[in-house]
């Protein structure tokens, strides 16, 4: 409508402007002044065919910048549902591949890891480093065991102590067990 | 298309002025001098309008290209008013 309206109004002020002083006699009184008339007629249709296509410049421009901001919008709406769509695809694979287990099974798995870990982390009895004498004499227990000697003949060979309640035999036979490793 | 409308209004709207303005002096010899007096004024200034641009450029940083053509279309205009109605029958 605007359009029409500024094609009518750019043509009625060129004709307006043209028209008049190409058909009508400057000599004639009444002639001369519809060509004023006409001349104002056609400033103020060109001034209205003016604004009017102002107007419509800046509505068009309005209107492009709106469209702008839908497409704009739009492509956002599409590009975030295909983030969201492909982030749903690889937590799906990913599930797919490295699947959960269900809590039963991870209370299986903890039960074994803990089993696993503490009868690793069981403390192992570390022999207590012998001396140079006490390896000898542990030598020589194993050497009289070989042949065949009892705990209380190697007591008596080698501290001199005989069985009984005297704490020399005690010493002796806890010795000997520290030794054995009994 | 619309810019280009409001440009050829905008000529036309200058056409119309220097023919009304023709027009006018030809209704009394005093309104002849008036108008040819004012005639004068617009070509000098016209004329210094062209002498000045680059100091007008440069004071009111206007593009070269829209103020030369804003020159052109209003002597052009201004001109083919007053043709107007200066070769009418």
């Amino acid at each position: 409508m605007s359009l029409l309206k500024l094609s009518a109004l750019t043509i009625s002020g060129i004709t307006l402007w043209l028209a008049p002083p190409a058909i009508l006699s400057r000599k004639i009184p009444m002639h001369n002044l519809v060509q004023g008339i006409a001349l104002v007629s056609a400033f103020a249709c060109c001034f209205e065919a003016r604004r009017t296509a102002i107007a419509l410049g800046k509505s068009e421009e309005f209107e492009a910048m709106e469209q702008r901001a839908i497409t704009g919008d739009a492509e956002d709406e599409l590009a975030t549902s295909v983030y969201v769509a492909e982030q749903k695809r690889r937590q799906e694979a990913e599930q797919i591949l490295n699947p959960t287990p269900n809590p039963n099974d991870t209370v299986l798995l903890l039960e074994r890891a803990l089993a696993l870990s503490s009868s690793e982390s069981e403390p192992e009895i570390s022999e207590p480093e012998l001396t140079s004498e006490e390896q000898e004499l542990a030598e020589k227990i194993m050497n009289l065991k070989v042949r065949g000697y009892g705990k209380v003949k190697i007591i008596l060979e080698l501290w001199g102590a005989s069985k009984g309640g005297s704490a020399k035999y005690k010493a002796a036979e806890a010795e000997y067990r520290r030794l054995v490793g009994e | 298309m619309t810019e280009a409308t409001a440009t050829l209004n905008t000529f036309v709207m200058v056409a119309v002025a220097s023919s009304f303005f023709c027009w006018l002096a030809t209704l009394h010899p005093t309104a002849l001098h008036f108008i040819r007096a004012v005639y004068a004024l617009t070509l000098c200034l016209w004329a210094l309008g062209w002498i000045l641009d680059d100091a007008l450029i440069a004071k009111f940083r206007i593009d070269v290209l829209q103020y030369r053509a804003v020159l052109v279309g209003s002597g052009v205009g201004i001109a083919i008013g007053l043709g107007v109605i200066l070769c009418r029958s």
